[in-house]
Order: structure tokens, then sequence, then C-alpha cells
């Protein structure tokens, strides 16, 4: 919308013209420079400054629809991917929704990445088995995916469809594996994503995890280049889930000095908070494991105790625990061992 | 509410109606028995000139001997056809000017005239309004609106309706309950209004015998004359605004209605709810509730004015893709059945059923995606043309305001001057539309005094953009909003909970919310 050109938006023709001789040829150009900038660099008077610039905001605004229509495509689509673990399917209302982003957070060794494995076999069932029967993308910075667990927790969720002929060898064929090294290739395959989103039919998209690459990348960038590296991707993958309506699951890391503390905020920090719609917290503490669910809007935080199983994530108890205050946004991780990496935190940082 | 569904009214309404009928054919009855015995054959309903003069002719004889029945049997007479929308009430009037002179007549007419209207009026609202409502529920609710909007001067209007012959009589009697003209406007307005047309007609008809047809009645210089006088009465409102005075202010600004944010503590702190007229700014932690309390807002302002809101719509400009929209559904029906239980005691429902209901409420708020800045300034400039369009936009919230500036902006002196151009802009709209704008923050971490604190974004280069400023926070485990910067509201803070139903205040027994 805003790289739309100034020349096919129908203004009058000296005015398009003046337009572009002061190089001005995009929407994003002249809505960028305050009223008078603009009046002083093209020469010309305030009514028609006023006139152009409705005119161009009335063609790059995006189009405006009332939530009632919103409703009805929602229905259309389906909504959500459920996750089979009651609990929190009920809590959240059906399970990951779609075209939207959601963060799985916790230290590491906690059980995200079998939470992600599972959600990518869900995915890639068959309708009759209550899957969503389409391709899935992994995109694996951490070398994580092992294939043999895949195939382990398959077998044991679903054994009736695991252990017949070539089913098992057709779910995995649908998940893809990536693993970019670097930001850039990671934004290189993001770009190239939405095409085969389409063509290929991916029902999820899963990236697991965004810390390992940004770590890499903020170690190397000038400050000035960070704000711009960890907005570019984030901001992508949120306009990509809404898009294509898919759902789209992040994890992310904690960071923390010592091996019993409570953290604010994952790494990320506050700018991740914001963006994404909703995020699970998986932490450790007295003596268990819980899901936590943060941030959700149709759900009050509540968490969930698990264990990690042969069959991927089960929950203790469906009936969650209630946490309110700041305890919502904390991540205990007492008793594991915690990787630390770096020597201090990023809180300056703006993401 | 005891009403069959394929039936408009209920069984009380048509005993009402019968009521009324019964009475008047008891008056008319009393009278009748009460005349002495004679020839009554020219006793019928005035259709023609003839017949008035008819009847003046044989009624001058009993007018000075049986005064009492002939005044309550014209009256009976007289709100008998008002009531019923039987035409030739003109005659009626004729007759009075013939029997009882200018003076009698005139205060007789009106009498008679008023108290017509009145039962027409509360006939129609009994049996009018719930047909109306079945029939033709949204051409109604525009009606509606348009006579809420005019309230002020609804009385220099229907002033204007009466005094002129611009609509019939009859008209006016049975539409005004239905698009909800108070009584004591319409009471006024007729007594005054009927008292210039009864004038010509009574005095026509002291000179009836002269009168070829009813059309000398009327000619030009009464009409004009009548024009004039209902020009005089509609002026008021056709005056232009000057520059207000600070009383003028005050006057307006206490009709206008603040919006709710359904946490009555919450609204105590705000001075009622959020002011139109204002931009206000909250900012937050993420997570603390500040999208709900977007689309709670949102909600709120679609409230009906006869449920005491300001029935109006929304506009939500969302740059994070944070408006779920089940979410918003799940906050109507919270705010609908609150409505309903609040307002129970009302056996007839207030507006068109078809008002309150999940869909409309939905319909009535309007969403823009915006994907950078660049939109988000085309969207706030496009908002200008969309105002014109759709007047009854009453809240713009804007969510969150500053996500796609804080990246992307090489020079910041630019981006400075491109926000203060989008804040002056948005602080023009609610003045110029008589709205409220309410804009969503982020909190960022700022390097002050040594230590990281949080802070709003952009906060020292945005801070001037706003007239009020709140912030939500983590009070222990409870939610607190705090009143951070208002020229009028004391600094203040008052706890709040976001619940299934969407922002409410905090139950003593802060228990659970439990799962839908």
């Amino acid at each position: 919308m805003s790289n739309k050109l100034i020349s096919q938006m129908g203004l009058p023709s000296s005015l398009a013209n003046v337009f572009s001789a002061r190089n001005i040829l995009t929407a994003k150009d002249a809505l960028s420079l305050p009223e008078f900038d603009l009046m002083a660099l093209l020469d010309v008077d305030r009514d028609q400054v006023r006139t152009a610039v409705a005119r161009i905001s009335e063609i790059a605004c995006p189009p405006c629809r009332t939530a009632l229509s919103l409703m009805e495509d929602r229905a259309l689509t389906g909504g959500y991917l459920p996750t089979r673990l009651l609990g929190l399917d009920r809590a959240l209302r059906g399970g990951i929704p779609f075209g939207a982003l959601t963060e799985l957070v916790g230290p590491s060794g906690i059980g995200k990445t079998q939470f992600c494995l599972k959600l990518a076999l869900l995915a890639a069932l068959p309708s009759s088995y209550g899957g969503l029967n389409g391709r899935v993308i992994y995109m694996d910075t951490e070398s994580k995916f092992h294939s043999t667990r895949l195939i382990e927790i398959g077998r044991s969720s679903f054994p009736h469809i695991f252990n017949s002929e070539g089913m098992a060898q057709e779910m995995a064929g649908r998940i893809i594996v990536l693993r970019p090294a670097s930001l850039d290739e990671l934004t290189e395959s993001l770009q190239q994503i939405q095409l085969i989103i389409l063509q290929h039919d991916v029902k999820l998209l899963i990236v697991d995890s965004m810390a390992a690459i940004l770590v890499g990348e903020n170690e190397r960038s000038t400050t000035g280049q960070k704000q711009h590296s960890c907005h570019l991707p984030l901001s992508f993958l949120k306009s990509l889930a809404e898009f294509s309506q898919i759902p789209i699951v992040v994890t992310n890391q904690v960071r923390s000095q010592n091996n019993y503390e409570v953290v604010h905020y994952p790494f990320q920090g506050i700018q991740w908070a914001h963006a994404v719609t909703i995020r699970l917290i998986f932490e450790a503490h007295s003596g268990q494991r819980f899901i936590k669910i943060s941030k959700s809007p149709t759900s009050p935080a509540i968490a969930f105790p698990f264990l990690v199983k042969s069959s991927g994530i089960a929950l203790l108890s469906d009936e969650g625990l209630e946490v309110t205050g700041s305890e919502m946004s904390t991540i205990r991780c007492e008793g594991l061992n915690v990787l630390v990496e770096g020597a201090e935190p990023f809180p300056h940082l703006g993401c | 509410m005891g009403r069959n569904s394929k039936f408009p009214l209920s069984r009380c309404e048509v005993a009402a109606a019968v009521g009324v009928v019964a009475s008047l054919g008891l008056g008319l009855a009393a009278v009748y028995f009460s005349m002495p015995s004679s020839d009554y054959s020219f006793l019928k309903l005035p259709r023609t000139l003839e017949d008035i003069q008819d009847l003046r002719d044989n009624l001058e004889s009993y007018t000075s001997d049986y005064t009492i029945q002939v005044l309550v049997g014209y009256c009976t007479v007289y709100i008998f056809m008002q009531t019923f929308m039987i035409p030739g009430t003109i005659f009626m009037s004729l007759l009075a000017g013939a029997l009882f002179g200018v003076v009698r007549g005139v205060a007789l007419v009106v009498f008679a005239a008023t108290a017509g209207a009145s039962s027409c009026y509360f006939l129609s609202y009994l049996i009018g309004r719930p047909l109306v409502f079945s029939l033709w529920p949204d051409k109604l609710s525009f009606f509606q609106k348009q006579v809420a909007r005019r309230r002020e001067k609804l009385l220099n209007y229907m002033l204007f309706l009466r005094v002129t012959p611009t609509l019939p009589n009859t008209f006016i009697n049975v539409a005004s309950p239905i698009v909800d003209v108070p009584y004591h406007i319409f009471f006024l307005a007729t007594i005054i209004g009927l008292i210039p047309a009864a004038y010509v007609t009574v005095r026509a008809g002291i000179a009836i015998g002269e009168l070829r047809s009813v059309a000398d009645l009327y000619d030009f210089q009464a009409i004009a004359t009548l024009f004039l006088i209902g020009i005089v009465s509609v002026t008021p409102t056709l005056i232009s605004r000057r520059a207000q005075t600070a009383w003028d202010m005050l006057s307006e600004e206490q009709m206008q209605k603040p919006i709710t944010t359904g946490c009555e503590e919450l609204d105590t702190i705000l001075g009622g709810g959020i002011q139109c007229k204002a931009v206000t700014e909250i900012g937050g932690i993420p997570g603390i509730g500040k999208t709900q309390l977007g689309i709670q807002l949102a909600v709120n302002v679609q409230i009906p004015v006869q449920y005491g809101g300001l029935g109006g719509k929304a506009v939500y400009i969302d740059t994070e893709g944070s408006f779920m929209v089940e979410r918003a559904h799940q906050i109507i029906e919270g705010c609908i059945a609150d409505l309903f239980e609040k307002f129970e005691h009302r056996k007839q429902s207030l507006v068109c059923p078809y008002i309150l209901q999940p869909n409309s409420f939905l319909a009535n708020i309007f969403y823009f995606r915006v994907c950078s800045y660049t939109e988000q300034i085309a969207a706030v400039n496009y908002l200008e043309k969309f105002l014109e369009e759709h007047k009854d936009v009453k809240i713009i919230v804007v969510d969150s305001i500053t996500f796609h500036f804080r990246r992307d902006f090489d020079d910041l002196a630019m981006r400075t001057r491109v926000l203060g151009g989008m804040s002056s802009k948005l602080m023009r709209f609610t003045k110029k539309h008589n709205l409220a704008v309410v804009l969503l923050n982020q909190v960022t971490t700022k390097f002050v005094d040594g230590s990281f604190q949080l802070t709003l974004a952009l906060g020292d280069s945005w801070s001037h953009a706003c007239t009020n400023r709140i912030i939500l926070y983590w009070n222990g485990n409870e939610r607190h909003a705090y009143i951070d910067k208002s020229p009028s509201l004391r600094s203040a803070s008052a706890p709040f909970q976001v619940t299934s139903k969407g922002i409410r205040n905090v139950t003593s027994n802060c228990k659970r919310v439990r799962m839908m």
C-alpha cells in the first residue's frame, strides 16, 4: 500500500508532474513529509497540497471493513488448530488461532520443541483424524529437529495411523524442514515462504527459535541496525499470518544469569511482547513444569502442569491454576539447567 | 414481556385501545340521552360546508339553553375524530366559531384539539410503536436518531410543523410518539402552535354564511401569515454559531455524555467516562489490558441513547493486529446482557429489538488494519473524509499509536513533525465532530537517572499531543488505572478487572474469572 505510485493515482497531471519532478514517487515519500515541507518542496499553495495529500491518503489507506465482515470471514476459515490438550484448548477457546502469532517462551530444555513437534504432526494429520491435512514448514535454527523423535511421538499418540502402511512416511513427508543459519538467510526464506504457502497448501509455520538467530546477529551488528533487524522478521511474520490465515508459532528463549532466576521479559523483550497475540510461557517451579497462558485475548491467565512423555506433552491436570498479578509475565526456571548466553541482557535494545 | 411473537401488541395494549373507544362512546351516549327530545336528524358528522351551515342553524337555539351538553358533545366528537384520525375537524372548528364567537371559540378549539391530539399520541404510543418497530425497524431507528440529535431545538421544530400547514396534523399526532418526541414538548408545541390556525378558522366560522367553499377559508394572505409565524418560531435553530463563550461551552459539556468504560470506579475518576471532544492516551505494559479497554470502549459507545449511552459508531485503527473479533463478540454479548439486567423492570423494550443484537454492534465498528506508518498517516488523513460521510462515529481508537513510528524512521526530527501533524489532525476531529479519540500506547525501557525504567514509547516528543493520559499498571495482583496527566481531572487511581464480559469493577470477593 505504501509503495503505490503517485503517477497512478489520478491526480491532475500538472500536480503529478510536480511530484515526480521532485522525486516523490510513492505514497510513502509523499506522506512522510509534513505539509509545510511539501509546500516548500513542490512550490505549490496549501490548498493544492491538501487536496493532493487527501487523494493520496484515500488511495493508500487500507480498506475499511466492519467487524461483522471480519467475523464472517473468520467463520469461513475455521479458525483454530486444536492442540489436543484439553485444558489448553478449552482456555484458548479452540486452540492455536489462525491468522495470529503465537509465542512459546521458556528456558532451554523445558519442552518447547516437543510441543512444536506435536503441533507439526497435528497439522499434518488428515482431517478425518482431526488434523488440518496440510503441509507444515518447520524452520529449525538450532538443529533441534529430530525426525526419529517425530516418528516416536506419532507412533505413541496415533498408533492406528502410524502403524499402517506408508502413513508414517506420508505424514513425515508433509513437514518441510528449513535450516537458516543467519538472519539474512531467515529473511530470505521468509520472503519465499509466502509463495510456498499459497502453492503447497501449507497450514502451519513453526519458527524454532527466533532467539538463536537474533543473538548471533546482535553480537555482530551496530546499535542502529539492531533496531531494524529484529523488527523486520517480526512484522513480516505478523502480516504473513494475517494474509495467509495460518497459525504461526514462534519459540523464544529466556536469558538469565542465575539458575533459579525469575525473569520478567524474555529475550527480545518488550517489543515482542506487544506484538504477539498469544503467549504461552513454559516454566518450572516447585518441582513441576507448567504451561502458562500469559497473554491471550480470550482467556484469563492460567497455568497447567505438564510432563514430557513419549507421546509429546501431556497435561497433568485439565483445570489450570489461576495466575494473577505480575506472575503472569514472569518466567521461573528453578532447578533447570538454564543456558546462559553472553554476559548481560540487552535491556536498552528497543526490541 | 407477555407478547405473542406474531402479533406485535400485547393484551393490555389492545385492552387500552378498546377502553378509549368505550369511554368516548359513553360520553356521546351521555350527551345523547341528556338532550331534550326533538328532531335530531341534522346531527351527523359534518362533511361539507352545507352540513356546517345546517348544524349551525339548528344548534344555535340550543347553545344558550344547553351550553354544557353542547360543549361536552362538541368536545367528545372532536376528540373522537382526532383520536381515530377521522377527517373533517376543520369543519368542527368552523362550527365553534359559528356557535361561540371568536374568543370562546378559539379557546374551545385549542382545548379540544390538544386533548384530541394527546389522546391520539397515547394511542399511537401504545399501538403504533410496536407495530412500526416490527415492520420498519431500520427506517425507524434512522428517524429516531435524527430526532434525538435535534433534541435541544425540538420545540422550535415542532412549533414550525404545527403552525404551518407543512405536515397534516394527524400525521404529526401519530408519528411523534413513534420517533420518541417526548410528551411535554409535544403538548407545548400543540397548544401554542394551534392557536394561529384556530384563530383563522374560527374567525371564518363567524362569517360562515358568506363562505362559498372551504377554499375561501385559506386564502393566500392567511397561509402567508401562518408561514411567517412558523419561520419566526424556527429561526433560532438556523442562526449559525459564532465563537463560543466559556458559558456556552460549559452547558455543552454538561450535556455531552461521556463514554462509560464498564468499570464504575474507573468512570468515577474519569469524570463519568472517556470524554468526547478530548484525546485520551492510555499506556501500559503488555498484557495489562489496553486492547481490552479499547475494544470495550468501541462497544460501549454504541449503547443506545435510551439506555443512557451515546448510540454512536466506532472506528478502530489496528496497527499491531491485536484486535480479535471473537473477543469483541464476547464483550458485546456481555454488554448486552448487562443492559438487559439493568433495565429489566421496563416491560416494553426501549428500542427496536434488532438493535441489541451482537451483529448490529459488530457492524458498527469500522476496522482499519494498517501495516506501516505510511498507511497510518494515510488512514488518519482519510478519516477526514470518512467522518463527513459517517456523522455518527463517536470514538476513534488507535491501537497502538506509536508502533510503526518506532522503527523505519531515519530522521528523528522529521518523525517528530509528522507525529505532530497527525496528533493535531486527531485533535481537530474531536472538536469538529464532537467525538473521543483514544490512543493506546506501548511502554518501553528507558535509561533514566542511572537505571532502566518503563516509560511510554515516544513519551517526550509525543506528550503534548493528548489531553488526558492514563497509565495502566499492576498493583500487587490487581490491575489499576492511574490518571497521569489531565487538565481537569485529579490524579487518582482506580482498580479494574478484565473479565470474560470485558472491563468491569473489581468484585469484593475477588474470586475466579470462570472460563466459559
